[in-house]
């Protein structure tokens, strides 16, 4: 009897938590397949999808072992933050510190005041950039 | 082609590991235990040899990781059927599904639930920050150089967390072999519903064994609450879900045992060598549980001390040898004692955990599990529900600074308390030595299983 009851405890509140999973799920989005891992995350998604869409495009058309930085030039004091990030998401690519003149920069959020550099691609989470001056 | 990749050497661990069942008991399980036990032993191995190399300055490749595992699991498996026959004869009889059940309607509710956290994980909503700033980035490194590249993780710049434990990075940078040093982040963040599947199943597996009539019901409860945690806390891809896999087959090996207390030893070890190298808590759960568990074990004081011993001499020394690499890499921050304890922050930290503890479901899962635990013999609990109280102690310590800002992990880090918890409820619900073998359903009581000789 008690071990009937014990299982009968553990079915109900197994039930309990998946149905509360499914819950939260269905409250952001529920089942699809995401375009990129963050594109479901809590902090802004829009904006996490945007920035790992601009890398890959980065990652494919950025030629290897190229020297690149990644920084917001509006907002500095996230460099660190943004260094961090795209050592993993810049894979074939040698990422350096934003104190550095790289061959290429990407810019999250705002253009590159920077003449040595040219435009090399333009989409919704920023700007690719390369250096076409020494 | 890098997703390719990465489920072939995912797929390949099962394989590497399958000379864990040169022991009797891990083939006296559920096949499905089996090939559980066979994915943590071959992810161990891997990470242990990689480990090696690194410390001696050797980089890895194919040719050095995987031909010591293969072997061993080629001669395991050649002498598999023949050991298998010697068990039959000496009356050892695997602990399958009884011949006459149907797939118990209770763990479809842990597929549910399973379903859920990949359906989630897919939708890109359970995707942790840490796993995209530093275990990723560690494990696509490490990989793309063959190489636990020290000089990289402890580059200040870096932030890197040069002191975390290795295991899951190492994961990572095996799943890269033979590639272009690209991760394959879709397939990292995927392995953690792996991570549940196998730990759940592990528990399942032993649970089976030692017939706890229960255990469909606590897996079930098991895999439906992690699932939300990790749907609700965002952790696919950090190393809370292969903590909780070693964590969970440790602590099953543990708790479910037919006949003698330590017939589980061998594996326990291995799992809690897993837990060692995953997480810095890992290593107080390693010490608590070595430390408690001899307590729940059989026998007199110093046959169950000396058991308790011998389990504890592997994982205790893959723990020192971890913390003696970090040493003399610099790589200790998390172990120094940290300057701003102090006493005066203790009770509001207090509070704050008390609060946390809820899990943010009004306190329901621990209700559920005290339930359950009161319908068998709490006795048995006793020693989990210590290591319960002694880890919340810890994580009090940890977290009582000026600041202590439980809500940003607390959700994370009480799961490992948790699941000491639901050990102890399993351990309750192990049947009294007298009552196991009334337990054996017809079938299995038709081919006789008499007790093997101790």
């Amino acid at each position: 009897m008690r071990h009937r009851i014990g299982n009968v405890t553990a079915c109900f509140f197994a039930l309990l938590f998946t149905a509360i999973a499914a819950r939260e799920h269905f409250e952001r989005g529920g089942p699809h397949l995401a375009r990129t891992i963050a594109s479901g995350s809590s902090n802004s998604p829009k904006s996490a999808e945007e920035t790992l869409l601009l890398f890959e495009y980065a990652t494919q058309h950025i030629p290897r072992g190229a020297s690149v930085t990644v920084l917001k030039p509006h907002s500095r004091g996230e460099d660190k933050q943004v260094l961090r990030f795209s050592h993993g998401q810049l894979p074939y690519h040698r990422v350096v510190p934003q104190t550095e003149s790289p061959d290429f920069i990407i810019t999250l959020g705002s253009p590159l005041e920077d003449g040595r550099y040219e435009l090399l691609h333009r989409d919704a989470a920023g700007d690719i950039w390369k250096r076409t001056q020494w | 082609m890098v997703t390719a990749r990465f489920l072939l050497l995912t797929l390949a661990l099962p394989l590497l590991g399958s000379y864990v069942r040169h022991f009797r008991t891990v083939r006296m399980l559920p096949w499905p235990g089996q090939i559980a036990i066979s994915f943590a032993t071959g992810l161990l191995t891997i990470v242990a040899e990689m480990f090696v190399l690194s410390w001696l300055g050797l980089h890895w490749n194919a040719w050095l990781l995987v031909p010591v595992p293969l072997v061993l699991s080629a001669f395991t498996l050649r002498s598999a059927a023949k050991q298998s026959a010697a068990d039959r004869s000496a009356g050892f009889q695997p602990a399958g599904p009884p011949a006459s059940s149907r797939p118990s309607p209770t763990l479809l509710i842990a597929l549910l639930a399973l379903a859920i956290l990949i359906s989630a994980v897919l939708a890109g909503m359970c995707t942790s920050g840490d796993f995209v700033y530093f275990w990723g980035v560690k494990g696509q490194r490490w990989g793309a150089v063959h190489f636990l590249d020290t000089a990289f993780t402890q580059e200040p710049g870096h932030y890197m967390h040069p002191d975390y434990p290795p295991l899951l990075p190492l994961y990572y940078a095996w799943t890269l072999l033979g590639g272009d040093g690209k991760l394959d982040w879709w397939g990292a963040i995927l392995a953690t519903p792996l991570f549940l599947a196998i730990g759940a199943t592990a528990i399942w597996a032993f649970g089976r064994y030692a017939r706890i009539r229960a255990i469909d019901g606590i897996v079930a409860l098991f895999v439906a609450l992690y699932a939300l945690f990790y749907v609700r806390n965002q952790v696919a891809g950090n190393a809370e879900p292969p903590l909780h896999m070693f964590e969970a087959i440790a602590l099953a090996a543990l708790t479910c045992w037919r006949e003698r207390s330590n017939e589980h030893d061998a594996i326990a070890a291995i799992a809690l060598c897993g837990v060692a190298l995953t997480k810095v808590e890992g290593g107080i759960f390693v010490l608590l549980v070595c430390g408690l568990t001899w307590l729940a074990r059989e026998g007199t004081l110093r046959q169950r001390l000396i058991a308790g011993t011998k389990m504890a001499i592997l994982p205790i020394t893959t723990l020192a040898t971890w913390l003696l690499f970090g040493a003399t890499r610099g790589l200790t921050d998390t172990y120094v004692p940290r300057a701003d304890l102090s006493l005066q922050y203790l009770w509001p930290t207090l509070l704050e955990l008390l609060r946390e503890l809820s899990l943010h479901l009004w306190y329901t899962p621990w209700i559920a599990l005290l339930v359950i635990l009161f319908c068998g013999r709490a006795k048995n609990a006793i020693p989990y529900i210590l290591a319960t109280l002694l880890f919340l102690a810890f994580l009090l310590a940890v977290y009582t600074r000026a600041e202590p800002h439980l809500e940003w992990s607390a959700g994370r880090t009480l799961m490992t308390p948790l699941l000491l918890f639901i050990a102890g409820v399993v351990a309750a619900h192990r049947p009294l030595e007298e009552l196991r073998d009334v337990t054996v359903s017809p079938v299995q009581a038709s081919t006789s299983n008499p007790r093997p000789p101790a």
